[in-house]
């Protein structure tokens, strides 16, 4: 899905109405803010849901929620850890891209901004106190500094989908758009009265929460399916259930991997059990969000609608799967509550899992792409128009076309680098590297993913250096007419290129020539001639 | 050629009270980021020199002592990312005007250093999971050396992009025009009417308007060659300048680390391998303190060559003028060299496109003459005694200044460098802190020299007491949890003892 939307929207999109600037800051911004809010989802879930199945567990003396809640707790650190990096990502492309629009954000909201700052600083510490605190702190203590972890998560987007709301409604702010400047911050009444905010905020903490429970519950699913016991026994676990009660005491490891299903059963049945109840209130609160973006942001749903009579773009071919995705996380969720309710072992479907986690973790960025997407090429919405994204730019830095071009290679290649080299660390590193197996080429495979990524910060200079033509000379000028002015000629002379052999791309170029005539791949002439040759066929 | 030169307005006190409000705040969050950012840049080189010695000595002492300080390293990394973080938050919302007029010039240094730090992220997680696991342990070192070379190249473009503030590097004459002693700052790479309208909206409006944010595209390019801020002298000088301070400070606090433990008793096995680490870390850092000794001096020259008026401050020349030996001696080869003062500069008030702005300018300098003459010397004689501290410790290996050593302090070259390793990183520190106070406090009024002011660059939220109090607290907070987590890291670490003996493979 990624694919197609990186493809069509920069070939699509970017030669009528943006700069180059506003084209790469587009794109780069758009990219660091779909995995950015994908991961602070996972955290604004977590950071709730961890502290909740803790006070479960406390209530009911319950040792198996806690390790539950400890559980889900990793991935709660692991995700802000990398939430964090993608957030410094998104702060920098934003100064550097985009400083108008940073400095009329950090001017006007002031306050909300501040909301959200308090926020992280919040969340932050008590991460850090909670992980490091569990078994020391008293469990008071240790359940209050999980609440302050949910209440820093619940501040982060209510500030800043202030700022979202305000793009996509500049409500009260009329007078920014009808000539005059405004002094300072805004008041909090004047916030919450855009009737987009609350659906806005709502829809964002309750999307966190459904998409880290199913997510999780999907997890532990998948985890469930991937136990020994389920393979040795074909999938058929009611008999071997029988057949374990009457050897009992056969095999301690069985009898521990039989317990560890027994456990990761519960722990899906209550994740999914709290992950409907979420997408319950999600679905209504998206069909809410549908009716107030038709009602205040006629732009956006025109675009999403196709009603290319308003919009500029249309991404109803975006409405579509993300729709589909909605009903993929219904199906799939469904399907495994009712499964797992039928038995203390539950049997998940492994496909139902893969759809499940995938469904959910697709479906918030895939919409917060079309949100955001869908003002193209306005960065601020007013009704039916809007101020345009160029204005907002940084249009100081000369950056050509080649150059955006190289920059957004260079941006996406170093961000899929540094994913990879934390999915290898992180899930396959144990794996992988784990001394029965052959360290070195381990070792060198992922080494060169590192380097990969280390490489991407010189190439990053490149579209600037291509920009300064005083540094770098034309190849003619450079190598030909300066340098080999001889050899040119003894080349031209002697019958031959300066090359002894064709580089890669013109070889290939070659091998198409061969079989076809003037591009035209499908209308080829026969491979050989309808006659003998004369003596030998021409060596390529 | 002829510039636009910016308007710059006459600051009256009300202008000064938003930016004085947001300054301390500022400045608390800068140090304290910068505190865990040159254990970060620091520690690097001492962690990739102690797991060199571990690997090609097979030395588990030495490797044991690489991992303990790696998660120092880590931690710092950590606490850096979130106080940098929360600088990022101040610049933005407490300083918006800078990103509006500055970040033009900071493209660069931006750009370098968001992959820089992605890049460092990525080689510290590896570089931390494969600690001890089957991987061949050159190639974990190559590893670091990626954590390392990351955290140079971010290190070189927030200094580069400090330094511009400092000496605005490819304004050619601009700076010149306004305040007359200034030399010609590099080639002149800035569209000035560009620059001129857009500082001057940051300054008169307070607030970018909506309705008109196309009016600066209309104005072109405002810098034709974005390198060009990472081309300043002064960029480069600063960038090794700190770099060694970091270096210096690191080394000199992981000594410390290591002698306490040596002091604090424990086990008796446990003693060579604390006092082993405590000599490679002071001695690392007495090699970096003479080459900083070098790289001081040329700082000094850059400040001489490029802010006047802060070098009189600092060396505390009177207004008048006046010699000054040592400084005299070292510039001009000359010790009654003679120095003009205050007064000159103030005379060439005439010479400028804007005099009252180079009366303001020397006013302000003299203002702060007492303290900047303060910290000045804080920095030199902290400086100088480390240097002192770093020839004693070739007393481990050369007689003559054991001798020296046992003379003046009654105590044998080791046991000396045990003690002074407490007093070493105090006097880093403070040398550091006092270098830098010095940068920031002699610039002002500028957040740009001679371009832009500070209060034309602050927000216009009215900054209250509470607002300072609730920021100070929260940077305070993380002040104190980074170093509980610095303290109670490598304290268990090394309470682990001999369990920890890394296994070293042939």
């Amino acid at each position: 899905m990624v694919i197609p939307i990186l493809l069509s929207f920069p070939l699509g999109v970017q030669a009528s109405s943006f700069t180059p600037t506003a084209w790469l800051g587009f794109l780069l911004l758009g990219f660091g803010i779909l995995i950015h809010i994908t991961l602070v989802n996972i955290v604004l879930g977590m950071s709730i849901i961890v502290p909740l199945t803790e006070y479960i567990a406390y209530k009911g003396k319950d040792t198996e929620m806690e390790r539950l809640a400890r559980r889900l707790f990793r991935y709660l650190a692991l995700s802000d850890l990398v939430a964090g990096v993608f957030g410094t990502f998104v702060a920098v492309i934003l100064a550097g891209f985009w400083p108008k629009l940073l400095y009329v954000f950090s001017t006007i909201f002031f306050g909300p901004l501040m909301i959200s700052l308090i926020g992280i600083f919040a969340s932050i510490p008590s991460i850090a106190i909670y992980w490091y605190g569990w078994e020391r702190l008293p469990k008071r203590v240790h359940l209050g500094t999980g609440a302050l972890m949910g209440l820093g998560a619940l501040l982060v987007p209510a500030g800043f989908r202030v700022l979202f709301a305000f793009i996509d409604n500049p409500y009260s702010f009329g007078v920014f758009v009808s000539g005059s400047s405004v002094a300072g911050g805004i008041n909090a009444s004047t916030v919450l009265t855009n009737p987009i905010y609350i659906t806005l905020l709502l829809h964002s903490w309750f999307g966190g929460l459904t998409m880290a429970s199913l997510f999780a519950a999907g997890a532990f699913g998948w985890a469930l399916k991937s136990k020994s016991i389920w393979r040795e026994t074909g999938n058929n676990f009611r008999s071997r259930e029988v057949s374990i009660k009457e050897k009992e005491g056969e095999e301690e490891e069985e009898e521990e991997e039989k317990v560890e299903i027994l456990r990761e059963t519960r722990y899906m049945k209550y994740l999914l059990r709290m992950g409907l109840v979420f997408l319950t209130i999600q679905t209504v609160l998206g069909v809410a969000y549908f009716f107030v973006l038709e009602k205040y942001v006629p732009y956006v749903y025109a675009a999403i609608t196709g009603n290319v009579s308003i919009a500029a773009y249309d991404f109803e071919w975006v409405l579509v799967p993300f729709l589909g995705l909605v009903f993929l996380i219904w199906a799939s969720a469904v399907y495994l509550f009712v499964i797992s309710r039928r038995s203390r072992f539950a049997k998940p479907s492994r496909p139902a899992c893969l759809i499940l986690m995938l469904s959910t973790v697709g479906a918030l960025p895939l919409g917060e792409a079309m949100n955001d997407a869908s003002r193209a090429p306005y960065m601020i919405l007013t009704g039916t128009a809007g101020l345009s994204a160029n204005d907002f730019t940084n249009t100081a830095i000369p950056v050509t076309w080649p150059i955006a071009y190289a920059a957004l290679f260079v941006g996406i290649f170093t961000i899929s680098a540094l994913l990879i080299t934390l999915y290898v660390v992180f899930v396959q590193g144990s794996r992988r590297f784990s001394p029965e197996r052959s360290a070195l080429n381990s070792s060198l495979s992922f080494f060169f993913l590192s380097f990969l990524s280390f490489l991407s910060l010189p190439s990053s200079l490149l579209g600037f250096l291509l920009r300064l033509g005083k540094l770098i000379v034309a190849k003619a000028i450079d190598q030909v007419v300066v340098h080999h002015p001889c050899c040119l000629h003894v080349g031209v002379a002697y019958c031959r290129t300066h090359e002894s052999k064709s580089p890669f791309d013109q070889l290939f170029a070659h091998c198409v020539g061969f079989r076809s005539s003037r591009w035209d791949f499908f209308d080829a002439f026969p491979s050989i001639l309808l006659r003998l040759a004369s003596n030998e066929p021409p060596d390529e | 050629m002829r510039y636009t030169v910016p308007f710059l307005p006459i600051l009256a006190a009300s202008d000064l009270q938003n930016a004085n409000a947001a300054e301390p705040m500022t400045a608390l969050g800068i140090y304290i980021h910068a505190f865990f950012l040159i254990l970060v840049l620091g520690l690097a080189p001492l962690v990739l020199l102690l797991e060199f010695l571990g690997i090609r000595k097979k030395d588990s002492d030495y490797m044991r002592g690489a991992k303990i300080i790696s998660q120092l390293w880590a931690v710092s990394f950590a606490f850096g990312a979130v106080t940098g973080t929360f600088v990022e938050f101040g610049l933005y919302l407490l300083w918006p005007g800078t990103i509006l007029a500055i970040s033009s010039f900071w493209f660069i240094p931006f750009i370098f250093d968001l992959f820089s730090f992605m890049i460092e992220v990525a080689f510290l997680v590896a570089y931390l999971h494969f600690w001890g696991r089957s991987i061949n342990q050159w190639l974990h070192w190559g590893l670091g050396w990626g954590i390392m070379i990351g955290s140079m190249f971010s290190g070189v473009a927030i200094l580069a992009a400090n330094s511009w503030l400092q000496t605005p590097w490819g304004t050619g004459n601009l700076v010149h025009q306004i305040l007359p002693w200034v030399p010609t700052l590099g080639p002149n790479e800035v569209n000035s009417t560009a620059f001129s309208t857009i500082s001057e909206t940051a300054a008169n409006t307070g607030v970018l308007n909506l309705a008109n944010t196309g009016a600066a595209n209309s104005l072109g390019f405002l810098l034709f060659n974005p390198l060009i801020v990472l081309l300043s002298p002064n960029s480069i000088v600063t960038t090794v300048h700190t770099i060694l301070g970091a270096i210096i400070v690191a080394c000199f606090e992981t000594a410390a680390v290591f002698s306490y433990n040596y002091l604090r008793g424990g086990k008796v096995s446990q003693k060579p391998f604390y006092l082993k680490i405590m000599k490679s870390a002071y001695g690392f850092g007495g090699v970096a303190m003479f080459a900083q000794a070098f790289a001081g001096d040329q700082m000094a020259r850059i400040v001489y060559a490029f802010q006047r008026l802060q070098f009189i401050s600092f060396e505390g020349i009177s207004p008048k003028g006046g010699i000054d030996p040592p400084i005299g001696l070292l510039l001009y080869g000359n010790p009654f060299h003679y120095f003009r003062g205050f007064d000159y500069y103030n005379s060439l008030a005439s010479n400028s496109s804007q005099p009252s702005v180079v009366l303001q300018s020397v006013s302000f300098a003299q203002q702060s003459e007492p303290l900047l003459h303060f910290l000045y010397y804080t920095m030199v004689i902290s400086g100088s005694i480390l240097l002192i501290l770093g020839i004693s410790y070739f007393g481990l290996y050369v007689k003559r200044i054991d001798s020296l050593v046992r003379f003046v302090t009654r105590l044998p070259t080791e046991r000396f460098l045990i003690y002074t390793s407490f007093l070493a990183p105090i006097l880093a520190l403070a040398a550091g802190g006092s270098g830098w106070a010095i940068r920031e406090i002699g610039r002002h009024p500028w957040t740009v020299y001679g371009l832009i002011q500070y209060p034309q660059v602050v927000t216009s939220v009215s900054i209250t007491a509470q607002f300072s109090v609730l920021i100070m607290a929260i940077e305070v907070v993380l002040l104190v949890g980074g170093l509980l987590a610095l303290y109670f890291i490598p304290t268990r670490a090394l309470e682990k003892g001999e369990e920890e003996l890394v296994v070293i493979r042939g």
